[in-house]
């Protein structure tokens, strides 16, 4: 164990009893997280339980909540074994797990810190050089010229959500000739028209109104709306409505759309042709692939995608995630993820491992050693 | 292959109506339950090996005739053999009876179910847990639990599919152990008429004498069998072509004709798909059914004798089914055939394999082993120094794991997979590796105490197995099934499942090692021997280390392959965070000890409890239903959960209640 410092804080953050707390904590936490999210999602449950420096009540922080844990868990396991360990043979073992340990967790920080997720949806045939969030929603503004849409306006979603009660957001931009006002954001609602049984979210507009709705379990079924007031013209962002809302300013059609979030990929992704293959004589699916042609460039590359062997490319990972029919055909659904650390917990594994092997491998030598000379020594003694 | 339409174009309709309409043409009478209709013999047992050999597609995949017996006979009778009986005869009611009795093989029972489709619906081959299931459905019960015949539960399935319909409509999770049962009893009914009805159209005489035209096809004669009538399928499907309304006598014929294939093929839908396909289809891995051949035979122009070469056989077979003699012959033409054609598509190399699996037997006899083991242990602690019965102890546990790794070995051959797939394939590696982990622990300390966890949990594993196979084939119909997409991986499935496994057997014997402390100390048992305590000790802090290094090897391996199937590392999934406890539990055992917050007893507290959290993770979140892991959920397990969890509790108050005594003891002053 290593010894006092004399500095209280770097005694207290590498204490073992703060490891203990701190291992608790993670352990109760992971329990609640986990029964939570039977009733209200994985997302809600990830939100309150892992991903947030607190859990809160009422406004009120009541405990400490998984991001605050690992932390400090990782400020632990760097000073107490790293710093304050003094390394030797015996003990080399258990400086290797805490670092890799430390990195792992340090990994999971800038994925949460960092990285953008989302899906992208192809038809076969199709392609597209950008992929959607499932949660987060932006509002662009572009305007509708003869010569096509011009380069659209975004506000992206942290710009959105905090936009709760009269809270109004302007827009300003020289390509516009007015200001735009965003208020109202509701992550999760149904545009009706107005009756007198329920109570609107904000004015009614055309005799419509924003009908809150509560959380849905998988979030990724929410649907966010916002009022908008451009030039006196009042109108309603719904994240699932089929067009635009546009308006005129001197002559001019502009267009505002409330959609999930997009983010651009490096490349261009075609779907040439999605496959099925199902085990024979059931409707179990057996495999899912989809062969695609990714553009850039330098050029053209036909590559596989299917399930266990995502694409990466240029910190882009994308995965065969679902696939459907419809009018048009056959779509594929890939999972895709921006993270610069996507590779960086396979790294930890064998960082862990190896000071796993070398701690516990050597624990058993020694036992083994241990048990041998006491037989020979007690066979000594009754021969 | 195309979908199943019909011959004639006929609106299709439910399959259990048709079965239903079927069973009324079949349904006991007189003349179906003359003597012709009973076997008088004893299948003879070349016959039976040489049928439970025939290879048949389900499940998708490619097994032994034995093996789908003995499956059904497992889900519906809850056992692999039947005790049915032999020299049938009519009691003055009308009902058949055995005057001797008999156990049945499962090939056995299959053969009956093929050839002798009444008496085998007089076998008592239905178990019923919950004697109100009848009661809801309109028929007499005897016990609570009894084994029930198909014909005596005919008169209520109307009434059964009503009670199913309903209990369909509630929630899984919150249907009530009737409702369950009602589900399964409906299936095991429809299951049964799936085999009953195999070879129906092989029993049937098809109008081929109404014209001169098709008696110019098919010979004189006024009726034929199903493969005569299909080796003409170029004429065959040349008069459905070609006969129409204005070309006199031939069209209404040849209509009654495709009528009378259509009705032959509408009873037969999903019955075993015994026929590999006609290497001309796009489709080449989906065997045939019956239906399918007499189908493609009507209606595609393709060459399909091999397969009508098969329904020959059978049809032969079914004629001879009187004489035991002429029967194997004709057995052993199909034998020939399918296994040839089998082979020739590379889908036969493992029949045998299973068919021997299933012979060795090798879970049921390593449980039997295991308990002659524990026997011996008992008897050691009756007589600590018998050698004899040390050695006999560790032989029978030698001789248990073995038949354990065989079994598992046998399953992994088979399947051409790592040896951990399904939640049953769980219970077996775990016993295995637990039971392999005491043989190393008890070899390095000596202290007969590693090897009695090992025999304990060699015992409870086997016979968890035991019970939970019946689970795992009435939810997905075999213990060898094929699986989901994202588990078509064998190296993430030999690394991440098979080291998470090995974590869980070592919290597991970690568990039952620190029971063997706190009940020595709790009872007394050699309470001076203090080198005893801290062995048993230092064993269970070395299996917790494997576990922990198993543990987190295998739990970080799962981040990488879900990085790889799902696009994220972690996320918060519950089976994912089962896997995460273990390894925190373990971790905060460990750090505890360290620190010397805990000691002997503190530590034997914690594994045990490590022992909940492992079960938890194993079996627990699987109850959550929720999350992407859900190849693993499972149900009906929880009462037995939330019992375990509660013993063990009861074990952890007796060490928190021993360590009470022992401090008050310490601190009383000396009389």
């Amino acid at each position: 164990m290593a010894k006092k410092t004399g500095n209280p804080l770097i005694d207290t953050l590498s204490s073992l009893k703060l490891s203990c707390t701190l291992l608790f904590f993670l352990f109760v936490l992971t329990i609640l997280g986990t029964l939570y999210q039977v009733e209200h999602g994985l997302y809600e449950a990830k939100h309150i339980f892992f991903s947030s420096w607190f859990i809160w009540k009422g406004g009120v922080p009541v405990f400490v909540s998984g991001l605050t844990c690992m932390t400090l868990l990782a400020a632990n396991m760097l000073v107490g074994g790293l710093i304050r360990l003094r390394i030797t043979e015996r003990n080399f073992g258990v400086a290797i797990i805490h670092v890799g340990i430390a990195l792992m967790l340090g990994s999971g920080m800038v994925k949460v810190l960092t990285a953008d997720e989302g899906n992208l949806t192809l038809m076969e045939g199709e392609q597209k050089n950008y992929f959607t969030s499932l949660f987060k929603w932006e509002v662009v503004v572009w305007e509708a010229t003869p010569t096509g849409p011009s380069a659209p306006i975004r506000l992206s979603d942290e710009f959105l959500t905090d936009l709760g009660g009269d809270e109004v957001r302007t827009l300003k931009s020289s390509a516009f000739p007015f200001e735009i006002a965003l208020s109202g954001f509701v992550p999760n609602c149904r545009i009706e028209p107005k009756g007198p049984m329920w109570q609107a979210e904000g004015p009614v507009v055309d005799g419509y109104g924003i009908l809150r709705m509560g959380p849905n379990k998988e979030s990724e079924r929410d649907i966010a709306g916002m009022h908008v007031a451009v030039a006196g013209q009042q109108g309603i962002l719904w994240g699932f409505q089929r067009e635009p809302w546009s308006f005129q300013v001197d002559g001019r059609t502009f267009l505002v759309d409330m959609r999930h979030e997009r983010y651009e990929m490096p490349f261009t992704i075609r779907l040439e042709k999605f496959m099925k293959e199902e085990h024979p004589g059931m409707s179990m699916a057996k495999a899912y692939r989809s062969d695609v042609t990714k553009i850039d460039a330098t050029g053209e590359e036909k590559i596989r995608i299917q399930m266990n062997e995502p694409l990466r490319s240029e910190n882009l990972v994308l995965f065969q995630s679902s696939f459907g029919n419809q009018a048009g055909g056959t779509y594929s659904v890939f999972s895709v993820v921006d993270n610069v650390s996507d590779k960086w917990p396979e790294y930890c594994l064998w960082i862990v491992t190896l000071g796993m092997l070398l701690t516990f491998g050597r624990a058993l030598l020694k036992t083994i050693n241990k048990q041998s000379k006491a037989r020979a020594s007690a066979a000594g003694v009754n021969s | 292959m195309k979908n199943r339409s019909t011959l004639l174009r006929i609106p299709a309709t439910g399959f259990l109506l048709v079965v239903a309409s079927l069973l009324t043409l079949l349904a006991p009478s007189a003349s179906a339950q003359e003597e012709g209709e009973i076997r008088r013999f004893e299948w003879p047992d070349e016959t039976v090996e040489l049928f439970s050999e025939l290879p048949v597609q389900s499940g998708g995949r490619i097994k032994p005739l034995d093996s789908l017996a003995g499956l059904s006979l497992l889900m519906m009778n809850g056992k692999r053999t039947l005790e049915a009986g032999i020299d049938w005869k009519m009691d003055e009611n009308g009902e058949l009876v055995a005057a001797e009795k008999q156990n049945l093989s499962p090939s056995a029972w299959l053969l009956d179910c093929f050839f002798f489709p009444e008496q085998a619906r007089a076998y008592r081959a239905f178990r019923i847990q919950d004697s109100s299931i009848l009661t809801s459905i309109g028929l007499e019960s005897r016990k609570k639990r009894d084994w029930y015949s198909f014909n005596e539960l005919l008169p209520g399935l109307s009434a059964l599919e009503k009670e199913t319909d309903k209990a369909f409509r509630v929630e899984a999770a919150k249907r009530t152990p009737k409702q369950g049962q009602t589900i399964k009893l409906n299936q095991d009914l429809m299951n049964f008429e799936r085999l009953i009805v195999f070879m129906d159209p092989m029993r049937r005489e098809y109008s081929t004498g109404a014209t001169e035209n098709l008696v110019g096809i098919f010979g004189l004669g006024n009726t034929h069998g199903l493969a005569g009538l299909l080796q003409h399928e170029a004429e065959l499907r040349n008069l459905r072509r070609t006969a129409l309304p204005d070309v006199g006598g031939d069209f209404a014929a040849v209509q009654n004709l495709l009528k009378e294939l259509d009705s032959a093929m509408r009873g037969t839908f999903n019955s075993p798909a015994i026929v590999p396909p006609q290497e001309h289809y796009s489709d080449q891995e989906t065997w045939w059914q019956i239906a399918d051949v007499i189908r493609e035979s009507v209606t595609e122009e393709h060459d399909h004798s091999d397969q009508i070469a098969i329904l020959a056989s059978l049809e032969d077979m079914m004629a001879t089914r009187h004489d035991p003699v002429a029967f194997h012959k004709n057995l052993e033409v199909l034998h020939a055939t399918l296994t040839g054609q089998a082979t020739a598509r590379g889908e036969y190399k493992h029949i045998s394999q299973e068919v021997a699996l299933y012979r060795l037997d090798p879970f049921t006899n390593g449980l039997v082993t295991f308990m002659l083991a524990f026997l011996l242990m008992a008897a050691t602690w009756l007589k600590p120094n018998s050698k004899p019965l040390w050695y006999g102890q560790i032989a029978l546990a030698a001789v248990g794991l073995t038949y354990l790794i065989v079994g598992i070995v046998f399953r992994c051959v088979i399947r051409e997979r790592p040896p951990v797939v399904t939640l049953y394939d769980t219970i077996l590696f775990i016993t295995a590796c637990g039971v392999l982990v005491a043989f190393i622990t008890e070899w390095i300390t000596r202290r007969r105490v590693a090897m009695a966890g090992g025999v304990i949990l060699g015992l409870a594993g086997l016979f968890l197995a035991g019970k939970y196979e019946l689970k795992e084939i009435s939810s997905s119909g075999d213990t060898m099934a094929s699986v989901v997409a994202v588990l078509d991986t064998n190296f993430y499935l030999a690394i991440h499942v098979t080291t998470i496994a090995m974590g869980y057997a070592g919290g597991l014997l970690a568990a039952l090692l620190a029971h063997a402390w706190i009940f020595g100390k709790a009872f007394g048992f050699k309470s001076q021997d203090r080198a005893l305590y801290s062995s048993i000790y230092k064993m269970t802090y070395g299996v917790v280390c494997f576990c922990l290094l198993f543990s987190i090897f295998g739990t970080i391996m799962g981040g990488i392959w879900a990085n790889d199937s799902w696009g994220r590392f972690w996320g918060w999934d519950p089976k994912e965070n089962g896997a995460l406890l273990i390894c925190l539990w373990q971790l905060l055992t460990l750090h505890l000890r360290l620190g010397g917050f805990i000691r002997e007893r503190g530590f034997a507290v914690m594994a045990v409890l490590g022992g909940i959290v492992v079960s938890a993770s194993w079996w627990g979140v699987n109850l959550l239903n929720v999350g992407l892991h859900s190849y693993g959920f499972t149900s009906g397990v929880a009462y037995s959960l939330l019992s375990f969890w509660a013993i063990e509790l009861g074990v952890v108050g007796l060490a928190l209640y021993g360590g009470i005594q022992h401090s008050g003891s310490k601190s009383t002053p000396a009389a």
